[in-house]
């Protein structure tokens, strides 16, 4: 989640039909974002009507759209002055040049943390399905399953692990924004408001929680039984053991009678 | 809680509940759900609507609606339980959370400490950060949650916490900022209830909503779901006290006059109602009296709503409303943001205090054009496409709480005669801070004590 500036995938993009330099941004895993920003005249922040609802609007809409994976996630914010144009992948900053670094490190952050559950979303995802044919073994491990050990296990550590980001997620999901306001969090708070981002990390959070108490009971059945079966050989052993002995001593009594 | 009276205990089976208004309409839902058996509730509503302040009309030149009185919701969610949202909630309406951050001073629109430290300097942002630090020392969010329940004041106005700022500006900014949540002005309000209204607009302490198609919405919701008798157009004339510990209410004009006997009584009237009712005997009459004199600090509100061809403002004005420093301090909601379908645009200012006072003797053109002239100057080309325009006058409606002020203790509060006539009750919103959560706060304090009677 944390952005490091010296990563050597961070680099300035072409700016081909976008409104303004763009910068490319390196988010969790291969995950990057190429955000656009262009400062505004004073004149532009004497007529913040010119920001909205004007042109610069629509070509930042077309250069997201065209880098765009989701269409859908394009939000348009014009706030105070200011004007960003934000999706996953693609964002656009435009306001006063003295402004301009503190938008980006909001759009940079909440953006980072939208990358964070995104993916921890598609990991849930994926993971779900696997839990109703899964929870039949929590309530009855049979030896049948005794193959799909590892794969039970790796999914218990999927959950753990996810339960673990989710854990670093929401933190500053719900960290209230510093008072008085500043520009910077009022665009976050709206980004996070405009998202849902703090309900979505509620549902992941619920998700996560299910896969993990599933597999914690499987992985637990899954010992149980492992262990079980270690002492249901020892038993054998002991009792083929005894049986030896018992068998020893009769011929041994029944060489002895001979003799 | 303990009565006085030497009269042997009588069973309570009927209830008169005296204003059809919030206090009055919550009194009886609480009620009615909280005895252990059906009683006789009886609203009488000297009107023919019932809801008092919480008023959803709409304008006559199109089917828009508008709040024409409490404009918002406080959420104290952020800080404990809010017993008024988890109402709301219990009656399944929804709700539309509203923002607001920018303050416009003279020239400048200020919406967060940038601007602040852009348009009137570094001094000014360090003023006003230093204040809200110490505003945030002075009140903690578990202070602030229970500041609806007004202690013993010190002597000190808030006006004395606001010599604090040394930059002109800076206190403008504040001043308007809580002018109109106040309905007051600083030097009459205690340091607590300024910082109460100044921290509410931190959202660590308080979020704001509104009902999802009009607060009125409310209203119908308790409506609803009451089983009881209500008299609209029955103005109560005359409460007496009886010597069997009832009391007889005379109502109705002087056509239709009657009296009924009630075994209770509560009354829950805007404090300055309550000098139009007339109390006997002369004891019960005293303390009534003495009521009213210990909470007569009236504040006063204004309501103008403009009606518009489409919303103009969009672009230069954000969020649910704004703030003004015209008329001392005033607020400006976009009413339309509340509805994301409206094609019209519908702009409310709400006045407040001394302002409010003295424009409320304006006819309501000549309130409407005041108001209008108080937009910046690069919102006025937008004013031409004016439709309507509407005006409530809510003057004395509202009580402040004013520093040194020494409020009684909670029961003696909504029991103003506990010797002789420990059966009647009083529920206000000026017993708390003017707030629909301070009604309900009073509502519930009273259908508590008359549930426990009645059980």
């Amino acid at each position: 989640m944390i952005i490091d500036e010296n990563d050597p995938r961070r680099s300035e993009a072409s700016t081909d039909g976008a409104p303004g330099s763009v910068e490319r941004i390196p988010l969790c895993g291969d995950r990057v974002l190429e955000l656009a920003m262009l400062p505004l005249s004073a004149a532009d922040q004497a007529d913040t009507g010119a920001v909205g609802g004007g042109s610069l609007s629509s070509r930042a809409e077309r250069w997201i759209a065209e880098g765009a994976v989701d269409r859908t996630h394009t939000l348009v914010l014009p706030l105070f002055g200011t004007l960003t144009v934000w999706s996953p992948t693609r964002a656009f900053v435009a306001g006063p040049d003295e402004r301009l670094e503190q938008l980006r490190a909001s759009v940079v952050e909440f953006t980072s943390l939208f990358a964070e559950l995104d993916d921890i979303e598609r990991r849930l995802a994926a993971a779900l399905p696997h839990v109703d044919d899964d929870a039949a073994l929590a309530a009855d491990f049979t030896t049948a399953a005794l193959s799909r050990r590892g794969e039970l296990s790796a999914r218990f550590r999927e959950a753990v692990s996810l339960r673990r980001r989710l854990a670093l997620l929401t933190p500053p999901l719900h960290v209230p924004a510093p008072q008085p306001p500043t520009l910077a969090g009022q665009l976050g708070e709206r980004l996070r408001e405009r998202t849902r981002i703090v309900e979505r990390a509620g549902f992941a959070v619920e998700q996560a929680e299910l896969l993990e108490r599933v597999y914690a009971v499987c992985a637990d059945r899954t010992s149980e039984h492992a262990i079980a079966r270690r002492q249901a050989a020892l038993e054998w052993t002991i009792i083929v053991l005894l049986a030896a002995e018992v068998v020893l001593l009769v011929v041994d009594a029944l060489a002895n009678r001979t003799t | 809680m303990i009565s006085l009276s030497d009269q042997a205990p009588r069973s309570l089976d009927s209830i008169a509940v005296v204003g059809g208004g919030p206090g009055g309409l919550l009194t009886a839902f609480l009620l009615q759900r909280q005895a252990r058996r059906p009683l006789r509730i009886t609203i009488f509503e000297a009107g023919c609507r019932l809801g008092g302040k919480i008023l959803t009309p709409s304008f006559a030149a199109a089917p828009v609606r508008y709040e024409a009185g409490a404009a918002e919701f406080y959420d104290y969610t952020p800080v404990g339980v809010d017993p008024l949202r988890e109402l709301v909630e219990d009656l399944g309406l929804p709700i539309v959370p509203l923002h607001g951050a920018s303050v416009v001073v003279g020239p400048h629109t200020l919406s967060n400490i940038d601007d602040i430290d852009a348009r009137l300097g570094p001094a000014a942002r360090r003023d006003l950060e230093a204040f809200h630090r110490d505003a945030r020392l002075l009140m903690n969010p578990r202070e602030f949650y229970v500041s609806d329940e007004p202690g013993t004041a010190p002597g000190d106005g808030f006006n004395v916490l606001l010599d604090r700022l040394s930059t002109p500006s800076v206190r403008r900014y504040v001043e308007t900022l809580v002018h109109s949540d106040l309905a007051t002005e600083p030097e009459r309000t205690s340091v607590s209830y300024g910082l109460q209204n100044y921290l509410m607009n931190d959202p660590a302490y308080l979020r704001l909503y509104a009902i999802a198609g009009g607060n009125e919405q409310l209203v119908t919701a308790l409506v609803a779901r009451l089983d009881v008798e209500v008299l609209r157009s029955r103005p109560v004339r005359q409460v007496r006290g009886l010597p069997d510990g009832r009391f007889r209410l005379t109502s109705g004009s002087s056509a239709d006059r009657r009296d009924d006997d009630f075994d209770a009584v509560v009354l829950a009237l805007p404090l300055a109602h309550l000098s139009n009712v007339g109390f006997s005997p002369g004891r019960l009459a005293g303390a009534m009296r003495e009521h009213v004199r210990q909470h007569d600090h009236p504040a006063h509100y204004l309501r103008v709503t403009a009606l518009f061809d489409r919303p103009f403002w969009r672009d230069r004005l954000e969020g649910s409303f704004a703030m003004l420093d015209a008329f001392e301090g005033c607020c400006l909601y976009d009413e339309s943001s509340r509805d994301p379908a409206a094609r019209h645009g519908v702009l409310g200012w709400l006045l407040a205090g001394a302002a409010a006072e003295r424009l409320a003797d304006l006819d309501d053109d000549a309130l409407a054009a005041t108001v209008l002239g108080s937009l910046p100057r690069s919102l006025e080309p937008g004013t031409a496409k004016l439709l309507e325009t509407r005006v409530h006058r809510w003057v004395g409606a509202v009580n402040a709480l004013p520093g040194g002020w020494r409020p009684h203790t909670l029961d003696r509060r909504h029991q103003p005669e506990p010797i002789e006539h420990p059966n009647l009750f009083v529920v206000g919103d000026y017993l708390f801070d003017s707030t629909l959560n301070g009604v309900l706060d009073s509502a519930a304090h009273v259908a508590d004590w008359l549930a426990m009677l009645t059980a």
